[in-house]
């Protein structure tokens, strides 16, 4: 029998800009609103989601900024205008992949 | 920080940048230190909670497999370093102007010692912005594809000033090269930012197509 599993991972950095698109946000607030608005389902270990972070600043998706909090530095992550437009890309690609698979599937087409 | 997230973070950035490693320690520690305050809100022991914060780090070696795709290491951090070195960018810079200053030959004035005397400490004062500017986006891979395109490019420049007489058949003065060489060296100034940023997304694409 074949096993069908969604594939997190690559879409780790579609839910991230998902999670900044409510407003800026620090790494372990991001992990938390993914984990809880997925009631679970969408976990994933919190250690990938660094370099996810850094990778998406480096190309531009999100921007980040440093602030002293408590007597630790923590780094706000805002999501920018490119990033916003690929958020857009990427939710109209999942109806699309998603529309399809329901159809396949026997769901709501 | 406690021996087993400090032996975490180790091992998770085990041979990245000192740079890199400084900010993905502040961040991890950052991290953990929330989740152990939302564990211990819960009811564990702050040892217990500690263990699950670091259990849901995930395995540091998948971690420091991800870093590595996108943070420098320290053998890219020493390679660039070398490049931005600042003797390199002198170098280039006096390749410029000296040229432009005996261009005045016979015409020589006070000006072109003043405009030299402007010019230098200008360029080396904005250096870090057009640093910044040329590799802030870069990757590892970018970065190498800049130093091996600058080789090149160099080593071709090299070889026609050291031929051109005997290619044009007449001796050429230092003076009339400097509108070559600044064009030159403004193509490869804006080729190596584009090269420094297109070539991480070429080798993403290569990965992901693997994968």
């Amino acid at each position: 029998m074949y096993c069908f599993f969604m594939n997190l991972k690559g879409s780790l950095p579609t839910l991230i800009l998902e999670a900044l698109s409510r407003g800026p946000s620090h790494g372990y607030e991001i992990a938390s609103n993914i984990k809880r608005r997925s009631r679970g389902v969408l976990d994933f270990k919190e250690g990938t989601l660094y370099p996810a972070l850094h990778t998406l600043e480096r190309d531009g998706m999100v921007s980040s900024t440093s602030e002293l909090e408590g007597g630790r530095t923590r780094r706000y992550y805002t999501l920018t205008d490119k990033g916003n437009l690929a958020l857009e890309k990427s939710k109209l690609e999942w109806q699309r992949v998603s529309g399809a698979i329901n159809g396949l599937l026997g769901g709501a087409t | 920080m406690s021996h087993r997230l400090e032996s975490w973070l180790a091992s998770a950035t085990l041979g990245l940048a000192l740079s890199e490693r400084g900010r993905i320690v502040e961040e991890i520690s950052a991290h953990v230190a929330n989740a152990i305050a939302y564990q211990t809100a819960q009811g564990l022991t702050e040892s217990e909670a500690e263990a699950r914060a670091i259990e849901d780090l995930g395995d540091s070696h998948a971690a420091r497999a991800a870093f590595l795709r996108t943070c420098y290491t320290v053998s890219d951090e020493i390679r660039l370093e070398r490049l931005l070195g600042r003797s390199w960018w002198t170098l280039l810079f006096g390749f410029i102007l000296i040229p432009f200053a005996f261009q005045a030959d016979a015409d020589w004035s006070i000006w072109h010692v003043v405009v030299m005397a402007l010019i230098l400490p200008t360029i080396l004062g904005f250096e870090p912005t057009i640093k910044r500017w040329l590799f802030e986006r870069s990757s590892r891979n970018g970065v190498i594809a800049v130093q091996i395109f600058s080789i090149i490019i160099a080593t071709a420049t090299i070889c026609f000033t050291a031929f051109q007489e005997s290619l044009m058949l007449q001796p050429v003065s230092i003076g009339a090269l400097s509108l070559p060489l600044g064009t030159w060296f403004i193509a490869l100034i804006l080729s190596c930012r584009w090269l420094a940023q297109q070539a991480p997304l070429t080798l993403k694409t290569i990965r992901r197509t693997r994968a």
